[in-house]
């Protein structure tokens, strides 16, 4: 909502305080104030009084002659807009251009509506600027959405008028009026929606330009000037907050308004010239032939008051905000009257502000007004009190304000305030809807007190023991321990687009039905698209060799059930950092290695996960997993396909990881008291080098190892493989492993024959499978 | 002839200080301690002193000669420990394990969720798919609602919707929780912005809620000071002014003064001298209501901050975009303690 300051005046004479105090004064009262521009920026910077020389009609046009001392100008005015020969008209001088509406960033037109009349007793080429603009100033406050009567030059002003205890003042709103026999009718046969419609017909008006002083208040506002009846609704609009609006009464069907729901696909062409289709349930007024304007929201074209007009009808009404804001949504039109209608208008305004029109058509358009008013319906009644102790608005406020304070700031809202047994009982102004109760009093008395009286403290608590959820010290060791192994957390959308998720080769997904752009319209099912993104971000600038994780939901669907888990996705690009010494590569055996420690964090012995061979459609046949805890998927792993690296240009080698939470924190909120065997007698140390066929995987050595530990029910400490070998000189198609273990028993010193005896034992074992040759027993080559 | 004596020490313990090689060792001990040197010319010089003279020169000489053979030898040893010596360059590279670095959003969230622990909060979770109800209705604000407009919303179906807020989670943990309780709730939020230098489709956010008989604005108040010196230094000031929430009664909008110019207005704030980092307000009654408390029984505060903003403001990122690109120059600005 823009205000100038010369039109709070109009509300507040007495007001004198500077613009910056003014707008302080909104800020603490809970109006924003976007900024505080001078006047003078809305207009050009010379403004004159020219003559009108010469009016050539041409049609509907008139080519007009306007002079401001020795310089001349001739343009084509709607014959309407033309004032008598010799009247003065306003011009603005810009680079030397005159500009028959003299605003900021208004460009010259071939043609234009009207000249802007100017007081006869100028003289011409006067330089009238500061006679017209002054040193005046607009401030630009954001009304938040409980507050529909501050979209009014009223209600910011009574809120000025609160906090200065100054007197608010109505603009006069008297007239004569006149018997007039007109037979117009209003038939309201829709009070669910409008219940208070009313209007008036006033004749022998004349269409002219607004004088300049409306234009002038317009203008300030941001609204453009049309002609004398329109603007004069606008600014009562902007004055009091009640939207109305004039047609042209000639163009009125049968002299009769209905107010009704449209019809299904019943059709109205508005006064943007824009041709809306209707549906049911929407609110129109209408003749006895078709829908003449979209109730509250903007007329239609057919009855607009133009040049030709005699006579209108006014109309002031209430409707429904639900409805207007429905209306206005579903056809895409927002307006000064949409926006007013949907945060609620005052009940009682009504009338006050339709006679302020009509007080200012008088005064205008020498018109006639016909005596009463057409009326559907009526205001609805809103007498709300509200008891408020006075030690509740102490104490909820934390500062003491006095009673009297208390009720000379309500009084001044326009509440109406007694004072009975320290108790407020406080009637609701009809403007007000959003003060339902007790604590919305409490708001009111604060806000203009000022909330930096409130007095600070600290809520006094009984104790709480608190909570550490497990899920969020065991992500925080997660995340810790990645950082800390050279990973960068990133953090990146949820919502990704639909083909990086099909090109993951899964079906079942969440889709936003209303997106924004196609890069953001499903909620990902995995947190590969947004890390790979990551990846083809930093290859674009330059980089190769990162390593990025992410935790973080992802959303998954089965049929209609939609349900969030929690994941850790890791991504491994080439080399642990950029350096030149210690390349060592990042390979599938990383994921695993990350995947084990993250187990390790959580309490999983690695034995415990299995690990499968796996295919998945983005990852490279043969070096994708999938890996179980206890028959539960934990995660997939595995190469990223070239063929996608290509397709985005990300050079060499990418390993991708992704693995559920909800499993892990299952398995490390299970805390068993733990078994500690810290044994101080030595250990004996083996180590043994088998050789087997490179088809054979260590986990069945490894398994037939652990087979004879707990057969012979060995003190075993630790069981190492520390190094796998093939080629010279294993012949072809053999790999060895060679593996330590070391043995200690937590009550004794181990016995050397003891423990040649296992370990003749494992050593057995493992031949004994058929599978597992002995290295030391192989006869090699060159042997 | 003892004064010549000691000259001649003096002498060579001068030259032996400027003896930084072997070489130059050699030459001196030539000079000093071989046929060529003094000694033996003091030596036959002595045999024509008195006898008693004698005994005191000879003694005198014979105490040198043994000192400058023992100094020779021990710069020798000097010499030669430090030509074993390995020359050590500490300006190498250490031998490291490559470090990476917390998400700025995280660190600022960590330290957040810290700070409120510290203060007697739990810590609650919500889900980012949310039913109207929860998210609007529950909240205070019907459909058709105008408030609804600053929280345009991503929707799933009819009734399901992405959360706008992190708000909804106040009814949750109203009815999983017995009052009184002191609770944040943080996570993701999602609104139909498009993306520019402010606005992102997901940011994130921190919901604070506190219920318990009497708590009043002086609460709230005193609470977000602690937080707001905790988080950005002690010397930042808090202003509280007026809003509106439909979930809040009375409702307020928290602003820090701007770290450069402490609420004068200056370039780096556009001249407002003061920063809006959260909203908050009481509890509003119909909110209890709705949960299924009774406003006359116990109050509350809520709070909420967007934390993107909060580290925007922190660190001095200028767009918020940066946060979701995670480029690794961005991204290593963080591995310090901040």
């Amino acid at each position: 909502m823009r205000v100038s300051y010369q039109l709070l005046r109009r509300f507040l004479p007495d007001l004198s305080l500077p613009p910056g105090e003014v707008a302080a004064i909104f800020l603490n009262q809970g109006f924003v104030v976007e900024s505080i521009v001078s006047a003078r920026d809305f207009f050009v910077g010379k403004l004159y009084a020219g003559t009108l020389e010469e009016a050539k009609r041409e049609g509907a046009f008139s080519r007009c002659t306007v002079k401001v001392g020795p310089k001349v100008d001739v343009v084509l005015v709607s014959s309407w807009g033309v004032p008598e020969i010799g009247s003065k008209v306003l011009v603005g001088v810009e680079n030397g251009v005159f500009l028959f509406l003299p605003v900021s960033g208004e460009k010259q037109k071939e043609t234009i509506d009207f000249l802007v009349p100017l007081p006869t007793f100028l003289e011409e080429g006067d330089d009238v600027f500061e006679a017209l603009v002054g040193d005046d100033v607009v401030f630009d406050v954001e009304v938040t959405a409980n507050r529909g009567d501050c979209l009014s030059v009223l209600g910011l002003a009574r809120e000025i008028a609160a906090s200065c205890k100054i007197p608010l003042v109505l603009p006069e709103a008297r007239y004569l009026e006149t018997h007039i026999d007109h037979g117009f009718r209003v038939e309201n046969q829709a009070l669910h929606l409008c219940p208070y419609y009313t209007g008036k017909y006033i004749a022998s008006l004349s269409i002219r330009p607004s004088p300049f002083w409306i234009i002038r208040d317009l203008i300030l506002a941001g609204m453009r000037p049309i002609n004398n009846v329109v603007d004069i609704t606008n600014l009562v609009m902007l004055e009091m907050g009640q939207p109305l609006h004039a047609f042209d009464a000639a163009k009125i069907g049968q002299k009769t308004l209905y107010v009704r729901e449209a019809r299904e696909n019943e059709r109205i062409v508005t006064l943007d010239g824009e041709e809306r289709v209707l549906r049911r349930g929407m609110l129109v007024i209408a003749d006895a032939l078709r829908p003449i304007a979209l109730a509250g929201i903007m007329g239609g074209r057919d009855t607009e008051v133009g040049p030709a007009t005699q006579a209108v009808f006014l109309e002031a009404a209430l409707f429904d905000r639900v409805s207007v804001r429905r209306t206005a949504r579903a056809l895409g039109i927002r307006t000064e009257a949409s926006s007013r209608f949907e945060r609620g208008v005052d009940p009682l305004g009504v009338l006050q502000a339709a006679s302020r029109a009509v007080a200012l058509l008088v005064e205008e358009g020498c018109a006639e007004v016909a005596a009463g008013w057409l009326v559907g319906g009526e205001p609805p009644h809103t007498n709300r009190e509200i008891r408020v102790p006075l030690d509740f608005v102490t104490g909820r406020l934390s500062c003491a304000v006095s009673p009297e304070e208390s009720m000379r700031i309500l009084e001044g809202l326009g509440f109406g305030v007694t004072l009975e047994d320290g108790v407020l009982l406080v009637r609701v102004p009809s403007w007000r809807s959003d003060v339902r109760e007790a604590i919305d009093i409490v708001e009111e008395i604060g806000r203009v007190h000022g909330y930096r009286n409130i007095v600070s403290s600290f809520p006094s608590f009984p104790f709480d023991p608190g909570n550490v959820p497990r899920r969020e010290s065991l992500s925080r060791r997660i995340r810790e321990h990645l950082v800390h192994r050279g990973l960068y957390e990133a953090v990146t959308l949820s919502l990704v687009s639909e083909g990086d998720v099909k090109a993951l080769g899964i079906e079942d997904y969440i889709k936003v039905l209303n997106p924004l752009s196609q890069d953001h319209v499903v909620l990902r099912p995995s947190l590969f698209p947004g890390l790979f993104g990551v990846v083809r971000t930093n290859a674009r600038r330059g980089r190769r060799c990162l390593g990025f994780f992410e935790l973080g939901h992802v959303f998954l669907r089965k049929e209609s059930e939609y349900w969030e888990e929690e994941r850790l996705g890791v991504f491994l690009w080439n080399y642990p950092q950029s350096s030149l010494w210690q390349r060592i590569p990042w390979d599938v055996f990383t994921l695993k290695g990350i995947l084990e420690e993250v187990g390790e964090i959580v309490g999983i012995s690695s034995r415990e996960l299995e690990w499968g061979e796996e295919p998945f459609s983005f990852l490279e046949d043969g070096k994708a997993f999938a890996v179980y805890l206890r028959q539960t998927l934990l995660g997939f792993g595995g190469k990223v396909l070239p063929s996608l690296l290509r397709e985005h240009d990300v050079e060499g080698e990418l390993y991708y990881l992704e693995v559920s939470l909800d499993p892990l924190e299952k398995i490390s909120s299970v805390s068993l008291p733990l078994e500690f065997s810290l044994s101080s007698f030595p250990s004996v140390v083996r180590d043994i080098a088998v050789v087997v066929d490179v088809t054979t995987p260590w986990s069945f050595v490894a398994s037939c190892v652990e087979k004879e530990v707990q057969k012979y029910a060995m003190a075993l400490e630790e069981f190492i493989l520390f190094d796998v070998f093939s080629g010279e000189p294993l012949p072809q198609g053999k790999k060895g492993f060679a593996f330590r273990l070391v043995f200690r028993a937590p009550n004794r010193t181990l016995a050397e024959e003891e423990v040649n005896a296992w370990v003749q034992a494992i050593k057995e074992g493992l031949k004994q499978t058929g599978r597992v040759v002995l290295r030391e027993e192989m006869i090699l080559s060159h042997e | 002839m003892i004064e010549e004596i000691e000259q001649y020490f003096r002498d060579f313990t001068q030259e032996l200080a400027q003896v930084a090689t072997r070489d130059e060792l050699h030459r001196v001990k030539g000079k000093y301690a071989g046929r060529k040197s003094k000694f033996p010319v003091f030596l036959s010089r002595l045999k024509i002193l008195p006898l008693e003279e004698r005994r005191v020169v000879g003694q005198k000489l014979n105490e040198i000669k043994l000192l400058i053979e023992q100094l020779l030898k021990e710069k020798e040893a000097a010499l030669l420990k430090e030509e074993k010596k390995e020359v050590l360059d500490i300006s190498l590279p250490g031998k490291r394990e490559p470090l990476g670095a917390f998400h700025p959003l995280r660190i600022v969230m960590d330290e957040i969720i810290a700070i409120f622990r510290s203060l007697g909060f739990r810590v609650e979770e919500g889900p980012e798919i949310e039913t109207d109800f929860f998210n609007f209705e529950a909240l205070n604000i019907p459909r058709d609602h105008p408030a609804r407009d600053a929280q345009d919303s991503f929707y799933l179906e009819e009734n399901l919707l992405l959360r706008t807020h992190t708000s909804p989670a106040q009814i949750r943990v109203m009815r999983k929780l017995a009052p009184p309780f002191r609770v944040i709730v943080p996570g993701k939020c999602y609104r139909r912005d498009a993306f520019d230098a402010t606005h992102s489709p997901m940011f994130h956010q921190v919901e604070g809620l506190v219920v318990a008989p009497g708590i009043s604005m002086g609460d709230l108040k005193g609470t977000i000071e602690i937080f707001v010196r905790r988080l950005f230094g002690e010397e930042r000031k808090v202003r509280f002014r007026p809003s509106y929430f439909p979930f809040t009664e009375p409702s307020a909008e928290v602003d820090i003064s701007c770290s450069i110019c402490q609420g004068q207005g200056c370039r780096a704030c556009g001249e407002k001298g003061w920063l809006e980092i959260m909203g908050a307000g009481l509890v509003h009654p119909q909110v209890f209501r709705n949960a299924g408390y009774d406003p006359e029984k116990v109050q509350g505060f809520a709070f909420g901050m967007g934390v993107e903003r909060i580290t925007m403001l922190k660190f001095g990122i200028p767009d918020i975009r940066w946060f979701f690109e995670n480029d690794v120059a961005f991204l290593s600005s963080f591995k310090a303690l901040r």
